[in-house]
């Protein structure tokens, strides 16, 4: 009796600080969205479109926890992190196991040496950044138009993917797909890291204040460098889950990686710059992004349509989102 | 804040000079008046939608939705430019100013990050010109290409002409008016501006929608070249706007930026453009060359500008 009178006194400060927060609130409206849009669509909440947008998901997230890190990280001088060359790194290693492992014929050392390749690509990004001082947005622009064509030089080789990787591509348990369960392991992992390891936590105050982190011993160049190799090993491990779900890789590539990525930890509520921003965001990022593919399908349009619905649902949820927490912030 | 602006002008002139030295002897036909005319229609389009790009970053924002912005200028353009050119190109410069007044709305009036909204605004952009034109078709008046290649004593006057007026209209807007003073004290510092009186808002508005419509006239261009309208032909220039943007000084915090240090940034990409299609280089290697390129530039400019 007494218990309960003390829960109902607290619940309404309770839930409206929870509200105030920023990640929860992200949660909160893209489950809303999500409900929302099964009212109109009841089909939506089919199971294999479900299976559909976890796999995806899933494969993006792990891309997308990549960006998050150079998001919040990636930052140098006066210019703002952010890897534009996810998208072509990922198309790279898809095209490129083929040849790898016909050449060292053993899948595991293939597997190794494709995250070798993401991490190169990822270091060659961060010393150019570092070292030449090129802003991050110009040099992983350049760096991705380089792997593109190295990719394209490239040619298709018939080759047998090994089982584990189809599973983990290709496989679920239940509604859930293995792909989707990967990125959680890694979110978890991810979130842990972001907040209880000093790289962390001096991710985050080198976002906020680079002079103060600086002052504090933390060498801005290398940890900046650090950001944009574990963008490019996330990006090769997107790209392996990505080949074992597509089986078959193709040379028309459409890049629904690099901008979606950016999408999806901008809008798990993450910024540029201030250290603002919490590994949490990520999944509801992705699975917003990935969940408005699938929901335009079920309307029987071209796909010029369904690109403009794509382009007006962010733009809605997004603006629902700001609009929101800024009434929360000043109310 | 003035000082490396012009000094990053310079620079990116000198490696434009240094490229045309080096290509006149080595590549066949590069100094030919054909190609001179080639040059100088490709550097108008790099030209006019690195200005768009770089009105978008001076006010600290960034626009992703240039290219998709062209290809449906192109789009429009193979349908209304046969019946009335005129009427033609104002459609397609209210399609650009429609488009970045939604960018404008989404990014100043609701706040949403300039990379979200002008996502949007590519994907809406993308999907009304695959409506338009799902495959390349559709004609333009040869009577623009012909007038836009034409040479007098082998000088293509005309868009040498168009150069210069954009250059000249350019540089007047941001260093003579209101409008462009304020502009570059917002991309320099929002707060100051507001507390010196500057409508933050309208100007940050008023810059996306000008960049809308740089990136409508860069796509009419680009629709009169290749003849038809192509719903992805745009798709490449975003690269080229960043990159000759930054190349010629614009700073992507905001706040500094200079036409003519464009324009320089814009002939670089047309040069590296040329001589690697002069080359007969395969596309695929050109990407690579391309990409190093961009890097080298930029990071030789920033080191020389650190010295």
């Amino acid at each position: 009796m007494k218990k309960s009178t003390v829960i109902l006194k607290y619940l309404p400060g309770v839930l409206s600080s929870l509200l105030r927060n920023r990640t929860v609130a992200v949660y909160l409206s893209v489950t809303a969205f999500i409900l929302l849009s099964g009212v109109i669509v009841p089909t939506v909440f089919m199971p294999s479109n479900i299976i559909g947008v976890l796999r995806q998901a899933g494969i993006l997230g792990v891309v997308a926890l990549g960006q998050f890190v150079v998001i919040m990280g990636g930052a140098w001088r006066r210019d703002v992190g952010i890897d534009l060359s996810v998208g072509s790194t990922l198309f790279m290693i898809t095209i490129a196991f083929g040849h790898i492992v016909r050449w060292v014929h053993s899948d595991a050392l293939t597997i190794l040496l494709c995250l070798l390749i993401g991490a190169i690509v990822g270091f060659i990004n961060g010393i150019i950044i570092t070292k030449g001082n090129v802003s991050p947005l110009i040099a992983t622009l350049a760096v991705s138009l380089a792997e593109q064509g190295i990719t394209w030089t490239l040619s298709i080789t018939p080759v047998q993917i090994p089982e584990y990787l189809l599973y983990i591509g290709s496989g679920r348990i239940g509604l859930l797909p293995i792909a989707f369960l990967f990125f959680l392991a890694l979110f978890v992992i991810f979130w842990v890291i972001m907040k209880y390891t000093t790289y962390g936590i001096r991710i985050y105050a080198k976002s906020s204040n680079p002079q103060g982190a600086r002052l504090l011993g933390v060498n801005l160049a290398l940890y900046t460098l650090s950001t944009y190799i574990i963008s490019g090993v996330m990006a090769a491990l997107g790209g392996l889950l990505y080949l074992g779900f597509l089986v078959h890789p193709a040379m028309r590539f459409i890049d629904i990686f690099t901008f979606d990525s950016i999408a999806a930890v901008l809008i798990g509520g993450t910024e540029f710059v201030g250290g603002i921003g919490s590994v949490l965001g990520v999944l509801p990022g992705v699975v917003f992004m990935r969940f408005i593919y699938y929901f335009v399908l079920f309307f029987r349009v071209p796909e010029a349509t369904r690109r403009m619905m794509q382009g007006l649902i962010i733009f809605i949820v997004a603006a629902a989102f700001i609009l929101q927490s800024k009434r929360m912030r000043t109310s | 804040m003035r000082l490396p602006k012009l000094s990053r002008t310079i620079i990116v002139w000198l490696v434009d000079l240094a490229f045309i030295l080096v290509a006149i002897p080595i590549i066949p036909y590069f100094a030919t008046s054909a190609n001179f005319a080639n040059i100088l229609v490709r550097l108008l389009i790099i030209y006019l939608v690195a200005l768009a790009q770089s009105f978008a970053i001076v006010v600290g924002g960034a626009d992703l939705s240039v290219g998709s912005n062209m290809s449906l200028a192109t789009a429009i353009g193979s349908y209304l430019l046969i019946i009335d050119p005129l009427m033609g190109f104002l459609v397609i410069l209210a399609s650009g100013a429609i488009l970045g007044a939604f960018n404008g709305f989404g990014a100043v009036k609701v706040g949403l990050h300039p990379f979200i909204v002008t996502l949007c605004t590519f994907l809406i952009a993308q999907g009304l010109a695959l409506t338009l034109r799902p495959r390349p078709g559709g004609r333009v008046p040869e009577m623009l290409f012909n007038s836009l290649y034409s040479t007098y004593y082998g000088i293509p006057v005309l868009s040498i002409i168009l150069l210069i007026l954009v250059l000249l209209a350019m540089t007047f807007l941001i260093e003579r008016t209101r409008l462009g003073r304020s502009l570059l004290a917002v991309g320099g510092n929002e707060k100051a501006a507001s507390d010196f009186g500057i409508n933050v808002v309208l100007v940050k508005f008023l810059a996306y929608i000008i960049a809308g419509i740089l990136a409508a006239i860069a796509g009419f261009f680009l629709g009169v070249r290749i003849g038809c309208g192509h719903p992805y032909v745009g798709e490449p220039f975003l690269l080229y706007s960043f990159g000759a943007a930054v190349a010629g000084g614009t700073f992507l915090t905001g706040g500094a930026t200079s036409p003519i240090g464009t324009l320089g940034g814009a002939l670089l990409f047309a040069l590296i453009d040329n001589i690697l299609w002069l080359s007969k280089l395969s596309t695929y290697h050109s990407l690579i060359v391309q990409g190093i390129a961009l890097v080298i530039v930029v990071g030789i400019s920033e080191a020389m500008l650190r010295r």
